[in-house]
Protein backbone atom coordinates (compact mmCIF):
# COMPACT_ATOMS: atom_id res chain seq x y z
CA UNK A 1 0.00 0.00 0.00
CA UNK A 2 2.84 2.48 0.13
CA UNK A 3 4.50 1.39 -2.93
CA UNK A 4 0.95 2.22 -4.49
CA UNK A 5 -1.59 2.48 -2.83
CA UNK A 6 -3.69 4.91 -5.19
CA UNK A 7 -6.79 4.71 -6.93
CA UNK A 8 -5.98 2.84 -10.10
CA UNK A 9 -7.41 4.80 -13.26
CA UNK A 10 -8.27 8.44 -11.35
CA UNK A 11 -5.47 10.22 -10.95
CA UNK A 12 -2.33 10.57 -13.06
CA UNK A 13 0.64 10.40 -10.66
CA UNK A 14 2.95 7.76 -10.60
CA UNK A 15 1.34 5.78 -7.47
CA UNK A 16 -2.32 5.70 -9.87
CA UNK A 17 0.00 4.77 -12.41
CA UNK A 18 1.32 1.88 -10.55
CA UNK A 19 -1.65 0.88 -9.55
CA UNK A 20 -3.17 0.85 -12.99
CA UNK A 21 -0.48 -1.48 -13.94
CA UNK A 22 -1.53 -3.89 -11.17
CA UNK A 23 -4.57 -4.35 -11.92
CA UNK A 24 -3.59 -4.34 -15.76
CA UNK A 25 -1.20 -7.13 -15.13
CA UNK A 26 -4.03 -9.45 -12.81
CA UNK A 27 -6.94 -8.89 -14.99
CA UNK A 28 -4.09 -10.19 -18.53
CA UNK A 29 -3.27 -13.14 -15.73
CA UNK A 30 -6.65 -14.03 -15.44
CA UNK A 31 -7.49 -13.38 -18.98
CA UNK A 32 -4.61 -15.76 -20.12
CA UNK A 33 -5.79 -18.51 -17.13
CA UNK A 34 -9.05 -19.41 -18.41
CA UNK A 35 -8.93 -18.72 -22.00
CA UNK A 36 -10.37 -14.96 -21.85
CA UNK A 37 -10.20 -11.79 -23.22
CA UNK A 38 -9.13 -8.73 -21.70
CA UNK A 39 -11.55 -6.31 -21.99
CA UNK A 40 -13.92 -9.67 -21.11
CA UNK A 41 -12.62 -9.90 -17.70
CA UNK A 42 -14.62 -8.16 -14.61
CA UNK A 43 -13.10 -7.77 -11.50
CA UNK A 44 -16.10 -8.39 -8.97
CA UNK A 45 -16.31 -8.30 -5.20
CA UNK A 46 -16.78 -12.22 -4.78
CA UNK A 47 -18.24 -15.04 -6.83
CA UNK A 48 -21.54 -14.00 -5.86
CA UNK A 49 -21.09 -10.57 -7.34
CA UNK A 50 -19.95 -12.14 -10.49
CA UNK A 51 -22.96 -14.53 -10.51
CA UNK A 52 -25.60 -12.05 -10.07
CA UNK A 53 -23.85 -10.05 -13.01
CA UNK A 54 -24.44 -12.99 -15.13
CA UNK A 55 -27.53 -13.72 -14.56
CA UNK A 56 -29.13 -10.15 -13.77
CA UNK A 57 -27.19 -8.33 -16.51
CA UNK A 58 -28.16 -11.30 -19.29
CA UNK A 59 -31.76 -12.45 -18.08
CA UNK A 60 -34.93 -10.58 -19.60
CA UNK A 61 -38.20 -11.02 -19.11
CA UNK A 62 -39.92 -14.23 -20.46
CA UNK A 63 -36.60 -15.84 -20.53
CA UNK A 64 -36.55 -19.32 -19.57
CA UNK A 65 -33.11 -21.08 -17.42
CA UNK A 66 -32.19 -24.08 -16.42
CA UNK A 67 -30.10 -24.98 -13.21
CA UNK A 68 -28.87 -27.36 -11.48
CA UNK A 69 -29.88 -29.68 -8.23
CA UNK A 70 -26.33 -28.79 -7.00
CA UNK A 71 -26.43 -24.86 -7.22
CA UNK A 72 -25.66 -22.86 -4.31
CA UNK A 73 -28.15 -19.95 -3.21
CA UNK A 74 -25.92 -17.47 -4.47
CA UNK A 75 -27.68 -18.73 -7.98
CA UNK A 76 -30.89 -19.90 -6.69
CA UNK A 77 -31.54 -16.57 -4.69
CA UNK A 78 -30.96 -14.35 -8.10
CA UNK A 79 -33.51 -16.13 -9.72
CA UNK A 80 -36.20 -16.39 -7.01
CA UNK A 81 -35.92 -12.68 -7.73
CA UNK A 82 -36.07 -12.53 -11.18
CA UNK A 83 -38.93 -15.17 -10.91
CA UNK A 84 -41.14 -12.91 -8.60
CA UNK A 85 -40.12 -9.96 -10.35
CA UNK A 86 -38.84 -10.05 -13.47
CA UNK A 87 -41.11 -12.66 -14.59
CA UNK A 88 -38.36 -15.00 -15.37
CA UNK A 89 -38.70 -18.92 -14.88
CA UNK A 90 -36.45 -21.47 -14.04
CA UNK A 91 -35.89 -25.58 -13.89
CA UNK A 92 -33.95 -27.60 -12.00
CA UNK A 93 -32.14 -30.29 -13.20
CA UNK A 94 -31.70 -33.22 -10.93
CA UNK A 95 -28.40 -34.27 -11.17
CA UNK A 96 -27.69 -37.99 -11.02
CA UNK A 97 -23.93 -38.45 -10.23
CA UNK A 98 -23.56 -41.63 -11.18
CA UNK A 99 -25.36 -41.70 -14.77
CA UNK A 100 -24.20 -38.85 -17.37
CA UNK A 101 -26.27 -39.89 -19.95
CA UNK A 102 -29.83 -39.93 -17.82
CA UNK A 103 -28.27 -36.75 -16.57
CA UNK A 104 -28.57 -35.32 -20.41
CA UNK A 105 -31.92 -36.91 -21.22
CA UNK A 106 -33.13 -35.05 -18.28
CA UNK A 107 -31.72 -31.74 -19.45
CA UNK A 108 -33.24 -32.19 -22.90
CA UNK A 109 -36.38 -32.84 -21.51
CA UNK A 110 -36.28 -29.13 -19.70
CA UNK A 111 -35.72 -27.12 -23.03
CA UNK A 112 -38.17 -24.84 -24.12
CA UNK A 113 -38.67 -22.42 -26.76
CA UNK A 114 -38.36 -19.85 -24.65
CA UNK A 115 -34.82 -21.30 -22.78
CA UNK A 116 -32.01 -18.85 -22.73
CA UNK A 117 -29.13 -20.20 -20.00
CA UNK A 118 -28.21 -23.29 -19.10
CA UNK A 119 -26.40 -22.62 -15.61
CA UNK A 120 -24.53 -25.19 -13.30
CA UNK A 121 -22.01 -25.11 -10.77
CA UNK A 122 -18.64 -26.89 -12.05
CA UNK A 123 -18.29 -28.63 -8.42
CA UNK A 124 -20.83 -29.20 -5.85
CA UNK A 125 -19.74 -27.43 -2.50
CA UNK A 126 -21.58 -29.99 -0.71
CA UNK A 127 -20.59 -33.34 -2.12
CA UNK A 128 -18.00 -32.36 -4.40
CA UNK A 129 -19.49 -33.62 -7.40
CA UNK A 130 -17.78 -32.76 -10.49
CA UNK A 131 -20.61 -31.69 -13.39
CA UNK A 132 -19.53 -32.73 -17.18
CA UNK A 133 -19.19 -29.58 -18.16
CA UNK A 134 -18.43 -30.17 -21.76
CA UNK A 135 -21.61 -32.37 -22.21
CA UNK A 136 -23.38 -29.31 -20.79
CA UNK A 137 -21.54 -27.26 -23.00
CA UNK A 138 -22.08 -29.18 -26.01
CA UNK A 139 -26.02 -29.08 -25.10
CA UNK A 140 -26.14 -25.42 -24.78
CA UNK A 141 -24.66 -24.97 -28.34
CA UNK A 142 -26.65 -26.99 -29.97
CA UNK A 143 -29.67 -25.53 -28.67
CA UNK A 144 -28.48 -22.12 -29.25
CA UNK A 145 -28.07 -21.30 -25.15
CA UNK A 146 -25.99 -18.93 -23.39
CA UNK A 147 -23.96 -21.58 -20.91
CA UNK A 148 -22.70 -20.31 -17.73
CA UNK A 149 -20.34 -21.86 -15.01
CA UNK A 150 -20.28 -21.17 -11.27
CA UNK A 151 -16.78 -21.93 -10.83
CA UNK A 152 -16.91 -21.49 -6.61
CA UNK A 153 -14.67 -24.76 -5.94
CA UNK A 154 -13.10 -25.11 -8.81
CA UNK A 155 -10.91 -22.19 -10.02
CA UNK A 156 -7.80 -23.16 -9.52
CA UNK A 157 -8.53 -26.63 -9.15
CA UNK A 158 -9.58 -28.19 -11.80
CA UNK A 159 -9.05 -26.82 -15.48
CA UNK A 160 -10.90 -24.21 -17.28
CA UNK A 161 -11.07 -22.69 -20.61
CA UNK A 162 -13.55 -20.22 -21.43
CA UNK A 163 -13.15 -21.34 -25.26
CA UNK A 164 -12.64 -24.63 -25.49
CA UNK A 165 -15.00 -25.54 -23.09
CA UNK A 166 -17.55 -23.98 -24.70
CA UNK A 167 -18.70 -21.59 -21.46
CA UNK A 168 -19.96 -18.03 -21.78
CA UNK A 169 -20.38 -17.30 -18.26
CA UNK A 170 -17.45 -18.14 -16.02
CA UNK A 171 -17.87 -16.96 -12.76
CA UNK A 172 -15.33 -17.35 -9.52
CA UNK A 173 -14.29 -16.32 -6.37
CA UNK A 174 -10.58 -15.19 -5.72
CA UNK A 175 -10.29 -16.32 -2.64
CA UNK A 176 -10.78 -20.04 -3.04
CA UNK A 177 -8.55 -22.40 -5.57
CA UNK A 178 -7.30 -18.61 -6.57
CA UNK A 179 -5.58 -18.30 -3.59
CA UNK A 180 -6.74 -14.35 -3.81
CA UNK A 181 -7.63 -12.50 -0.61
CA UNK A 182 -11.50 -12.49 0.36
CA UNK A 183 -13.35 -10.17 -1.00
CA UNK A 184 -12.64 -10.30 -5.28
CA UNK A 185 -14.49 -12.29 -7.61
CA UNK A 186 -14.17 -12.44 -11.17
CA UNK A 187 -16.79 -12.80 -14.18
CA UNK A 188 -15.24 -13.34 -17.52
CA UNK A 189 -17.68 -13.69 -20.29
CA UNK A 190 -17.68 -14.67 -23.96
CA UNK A 191 -17.84 -12.46 -27.46
CA UNK A 192 -21.74 -14.40 -27.48
CA UNK A 193 -22.95 -12.11 -24.71
CA UNK A 194 -22.82 -8.40 -23.33
CA UNK A 195 -24.56 -8.42 -20.32
CA UNK A 196 -25.79 -5.16 -18.56
CA UNK A 197 -24.27 -3.09 -15.92
CA UNK A 198 -25.43 -4.33 -12.01
CA UNK A 199 -24.08 -0.73 -10.85
CA UNK A 200 -23.40 2.51 -12.90
CA UNK A 201 -20.89 5.72 -11.70
CA UNK A 202 -17.57 6.73 -12.12
CA UNK A 203 -15.38 4.71 -14.27
CA UNK A 204 -12.35 7.02 -14.54
CA UNK A 205 -13.08 8.17 -18.04
CA UNK A 206 -15.72 9.97 -20.67
CA UNK A 207 -16.07 11.57 -17.40
CA UNK A 208 -18.41 14.23 -18.87
CA UNK A 209 -20.92 11.30 -20.19
CA UNK A 210 -24.18 11.44 -18.78
CA UNK A 211 -24.84 7.86 -19.34
CA UNK A 212 -22.47 4.82 -18.26
CA UNK A 213 -19.45 4.43 -20.89
CA UNK A 214 -19.92 0.96 -22.87
CA UNK A 215 -16.43 0.47 -22.63
CA UNK A 216 -15.12 -2.83 -21.38
CA UNK A 217 -14.38 -3.84 -18.61
CA UNK A 218 -14.53 -0.38 -17.11
CA UNK A 219 -18.73 -0.50 -17.55
CA UNK A 220 -18.62 -2.87 -15.07
CA UNK A 221 -16.34 -1.87 -12.69
CA UNK A 222 -17.96 1.81 -11.31
CA UNK A 223 -16.29 3.08 -8.25
CA UNK A 224 -13.36 2.35 -6.66
CA UNK A 225 -11.14 -1.20 -6.99
CA UNK A 226 -10.31 -3.66 -4.27
CA UNK A 227 -6.38 -2.45 -5.51
CA UNK A 228 -5.00 -5.12 -2.49
CA UNK A 229 -7.22 -7.58 -3.33
CA UNK A 230 -6.71 -7.67 -6.98
CA UNK A 231 -3.10 -6.93 -6.37
CA UNK A 232 -3.43 -10.51 -3.42
CA UNK A 233 -5.20 -12.56 -6.45
CA UNK A 234 -2.72 -12.10 -8.98
CA UNK A 235 0.30 -13.48 -6.49
CA UNK A 236 -2.56 -16.53 -5.97
CA UNK A 237 -2.24 -16.98 -9.82
CA UNK A 238 1.55 -16.73 -9.25
CA UNK A 239 1.82 -19.49 -6.87
CA UNK A 240 -0.55 -21.55 -8.31
CA UNK A 241 1.74 -21.43 -11.16
CA UNK A 242 4.87 -21.98 -9.33
CA UNK A 243 2.93 -24.92 -7.27
CA UNK A 244 2.77 -26.68 -10.61
CA UNK A 245 -0.38 -25.62 -11.95
CA UNK A 246 -4.16 -26.87 -11.37
CA UNK A 247 -3.55 -30.44 -12.14
CA UNK A 248 -0.83 -30.98 -9.37
CA UNK A 249 -3.31 -28.92 -6.73
CA UNK A 250 -5.89 -31.26 -7.96
CA UNK A 251 -3.41 -34.40 -7.53
CA UNK A 252 -2.87 -33.50 -4.05
CA UNK A 253 -6.18 -32.52 -2.96
CA UNK A 254 -7.93 -35.59 -4.42
CA UNK A 255 -5.20 -37.80 -2.72
CA UNK A 256 -6.22 -36.31 0.59
CA UNK A 257 -9.89 -36.79 -0.05
CA UNK A 258 -8.90 -40.60 -1.62
CA UNK A 259 -6.94 -41.30 2.06
CA UNK A 260 -10.10 -39.81 3.86
CA UNK A 261 -12.92 -41.68 2.75
CA UNK A 262 -10.58 -44.99 3.28
CA UNK A 263 -10.59 -43.71 7.01
CA UNK A 264 -13.77 -42.61 7.13
CA UNK A 265 -15.38 -45.56 5.59
CA UNK A 266 -14.05 -47.61 8.16
CA UNK A 267 -16.00 -46.06 10.76
CA UNK A 268 -18.81 -47.96 11.19
CA UNK A 269 -21.43 -45.10 12.14
CA UNK A 270 -20.57 -42.67 9.87
CA UNK A 271 -22.52 -41.82 6.93
CA UNK A 272 -20.42 -41.01 3.39
CA UNK A 273 -22.07 -39.08 0.98
CA UNK A 274 -19.29 -40.51 -1.56
CA UNK A 275 -21.37 -41.96 -4.25
CA UNK A 276 -23.00 -38.14 -5.11
CA UNK A 277 -19.45 -37.54 -5.69
CA UNK A 278 -19.75 -38.99 -9.51
CA UNK A 279 -16.43 -39.85 -11.58
CA UNK A 280 -14.68 -36.75 -11.36
CA UNK A 281 -11.62 -36.12 -9.08
CA UNK A 282 -13.18 -35.36 -5.58
CA UNK A 283 -11.97 -32.66 -3.71
CA UNK A 284 -14.19 -32.48 -1.01
CA UNK A 285 -15.76 -35.04 1.14
CA UNK A 286 -19.30 -34.49 2.97
CA UNK A 287 -20.11 -36.74 5.74
CA UNK A 288 -22.42 -37.16 9.06
CA UNK A 289 -22.98 -39.40 12.39
CA UNK A 290 -26.62 -40.77 12.57
CA UNK A 291 -26.75 -39.83 16.56
CA UNK A 292 -25.13 -36.28 16.23
CA UNK A 293 -25.88 -32.70 14.43
CA UNK A 294 -23.21 -32.06 11.85
CA UNK A 295 -22.60 -28.51 13.69
CA UNK A 296 -22.19 -30.27 16.95
CA UNK A 297 -19.44 -32.70 15.27
CA UNK A 298 -17.81 -29.65 13.30
CA UNK A 299 -17.56 -27.83 17.11
CA UNK A 300 -16.03 -30.78 18.45
CA UNK A 301 -13.68 -31.33 15.48
CA UNK A 302 -12.53 -27.19 16.21
CA UNK A 303 -11.56 -28.52 19.80
CA UNK A 304 -8.89 -30.74 18.00
CA UNK A 305 -7.72 -28.31 16.10
CA UNK A 306 -9.88 -28.76 12.42
CA UNK A 307 -12.15 -26.63 10.82
CA UNK A 308 -14.89 -27.80 8.54
CA UNK A 309 -18.16 -26.47 7.76
CA UNK A 310 -21.56 -27.71 8.90
CA UNK A 311 -24.65 -27.29 8.03
CA UNK A 312 -26.24 -26.57 4.82
CA UNK A 313 -23.65 -24.83 3.64
CA UNK A 314 -25.74 -21.82 1.80
CA UNK A 315 -27.11 -24.79 -0.72
CA UNK A 316 -30.31 -25.33 -0.38
CA UNK A 317 -31.13 -27.25 -3.61
CA UNK A 318 -28.47 -29.82 -2.88
CA UNK A 319 -29.25 -30.58 0.59
CA UNK A 320 -33.04 -30.55 -0.49
CA UNK A 321 -33.06 -32.49 -3.62
CA UNK A 322 -30.19 -35.28 -2.53
CA UNK A 323 -31.05 -36.29 0.91
CA UNK A 324 -29.15 -35.23 3.30
CA UNK A 325 -30.02 -35.47 6.66
CA UNK A 326 -31.53 -33.06 9.44
CA UNK A 327 -28.74 -30.56 10.18
CA UNK A 328 -27.05 -31.26 7.20
CA UNK A 329 -23.44 -32.51 6.80
CA UNK A 330 -19.80 -31.93 7.84
CA UNK A 331 -17.70 -31.46 5.02
CA UNK A 332 -14.12 -31.37 4.76
CA UNK A 333 -11.95 -29.55 1.98
CA UNK A 334 -8.30 -29.83 1.76
CA UNK A 335 -5.92 -27.59 0.33
CA UNK A 336 -2.12 -27.66 -0.70
CA UNK A 337 -0.90 -26.60 2.41
CA UNK A 338 -2.95 -29.83 4.00
CA UNK A 339 -1.03 -33.06 4.81
CA UNK A 340 -1.54 -36.43 5.06
CA UNK A 341 -0.67 -36.85 8.48
CA UNK A 342 -3.31 -34.10 9.19
CA UNK A 343 -5.53 -36.28 7.72
CA UNK A 344 -4.98 -39.51 9.76
CA UNK A 345 -5.24 -37.04 12.62
CA UNK A 346 -8.52 -35.88 11.62
CA UNK A 347 -10.00 -39.61 10.86
CA UNK A 348 -8.60 -40.50 14.40
CA UNK A 349 -9.99 -37.34 15.58
CA UNK A 350 -13.38 -38.84 14.06
CA UNK A 351 -13.03 -42.15 15.43
CA UNK A 352 -13.38 -41.48 18.68
CA UNK A 353 -16.06 -39.06 18.04
CA UNK A 354 -18.00 -41.41 16.62
CA UNK A 355 -16.75 -43.68 20.07
CA UNK A 356 -17.71 -40.79 22.23
CA UNK A 357 -14.79 -40.98 23.48
CA UNK A 358 -14.53 -36.84 22.87
CA UNK A 359 -17.72 -35.41 24.02
CA UNK B 1 2.02 13.02 -37.16
CA UNK B 2 1.88 13.03 -33.65
CA UNK B 3 3.52 10.73 -31.24
CA UNK B 4 0.52 9.79 -28.94
CA UNK B 5 -2.94 8.32 -29.40
CA UNK B 6 -6.46 8.62 -27.62
CA UNK B 7 -7.74 5.92 -25.53
CA UNK B 8 -11.19 6.10 -23.27
CA UNK B 9 -10.21 3.26 -21.86
CA UNK B 10 -7.43 2.58 -19.52
CA UNK B 11 -7.10 -1.27 -19.96
CA UNK B 12 -7.26 -0.71 -23.88
CA UNK B 13 -4.58 2.12 -22.84
CA UNK B 14 -2.37 -0.57 -21.09
CA UNK B 15 -3.27 -3.59 -23.73
CA UNK B 16 -1.77 -1.43 -26.32
CA UNK B 17 1.15 -0.70 -24.27
CA UNK B 18 2.39 -4.48 -23.72
CA UNK B 19 1.20 -4.55 -27.28
CA UNK B 20 3.76 -2.43 -28.36
CA UNK B 21 6.59 -3.45 -25.94
CA UNK B 22 6.38 -6.80 -27.69
CA UNK B 23 6.96 -5.33 -30.36
CA UNK B 24 9.63 -3.37 -29.07
CA UNK B 25 8.19 -0.04 -29.04
CA UNK B 26 8.59 1.87 -26.04
CA UNK B 27 5.02 3.45 -24.93
CA UNK B 28 3.90 5.23 -21.91
CA UNK B 29 0.21 6.05 -20.42
CA UNK B 30 -0.62 9.39 -19.11
CA UNK B 31 -3.49 10.94 -18.22
CA UNK B 32 -5.18 12.91 -21.26
CA UNK B 33 -3.85 16.66 -20.48
CA UNK B 34 -6.85 18.09 -22.48
CA UNK B 35 -9.53 16.27 -22.09
CA UNK B 36 -12.39 16.01 -25.16
CA UNK B 37 -14.56 18.79 -24.15
CA UNK B 38 -17.90 16.33 -24.93
CA UNK B 39 -16.37 13.73 -23.65
CA UNK B 40 -14.12 14.19 -20.80
CA UNK B 41 -11.38 12.21 -18.97
CA UNK B 42 -9.16 9.67 -20.96
CA UNK B 43 -5.94 8.44 -21.38
CA UNK B 44 -2.87 9.06 -24.21
CA UNK B 45 -0.34 6.56 -25.01
CA UNK B 46 2.85 8.45 -25.55
CA UNK B 47 4.87 6.76 -28.54
CA UNK B 48 7.86 8.98 -29.56
CA UNK B 49 9.67 6.49 -31.42
CA UNK B 50 8.28 4.22 -34.28
CA UNK B 51 4.91 6.28 -34.07
CA UNK B 52 4.06 5.24 -37.49
CA UNK B 53 4.59 1.78 -36.86
CA UNK B 54 2.75 1.71 -33.71
CA UNK B 55 -0.11 2.87 -35.63
CA UNK B 56 -0.08 0.12 -38.00
CA UNK B 57 0.28 -2.33 -34.85
CA UNK B 58 -2.61 -1.31 -33.18
CA UNK B 59 -4.85 -1.01 -36.11
CA UNK B 60 -3.78 -4.12 -36.96
CA UNK B 61 -4.90 -5.99 -33.31
CA UNK B 62 -8.03 -3.19 -33.25
CA UNK B 63 -6.80 -1.28 -30.86
CA UNK B 64 -7.28 2.04 -32.60
CA UNK B 65 -11.12 1.41 -33.55
CA UNK B 66 -13.80 1.38 -30.85
CA UNK B 67 -11.91 2.30 -27.99
CA UNK B 68 -9.50 4.82 -29.22
CA UNK B 69 -9.55 7.98 -30.71
CA UNK B 70 -6.61 8.96 -33.19
CA UNK B 71 -4.30 11.52 -32.85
Amino acid sequence: MCCFGANPGRGGHRLAAKAGETVFETRQAVADFFGGMVARTVFCGNCTHAINLALKGTLRTGDHVIISSLEHNAVLRPLERLRAQNGIEYDVLRIDPQNEAETLLRARKLIRPETRMLFVTHVSNVFGTVLPIRMFASLAKENGLLFGVDAAQSAGVFDLDLENDGIDLLCMPGHKGLFGPMGTGVLLFSERVLPQTLMEGGTGTLSLAYAQPEILPERYESGTLNLPGIAGLGAGLRFIRQYGGTQAIRTHEAELIRVLREDLSVIRSIDLFDTLCGAGEQTLLSFSLPDKESEEIAAMLDQCGFAVRAGYHCAALAHTMHGSPKGGTVRVSPSVFNTKKQIKNFSFCMNQIALRKIL
Amino acid sequence: MQPFFHFDSLTNAQSAKHLLNRHGISAAIRRDPQPDRRRGCGFVLFVPNRTQQAQQILEQHGLLSANARDA
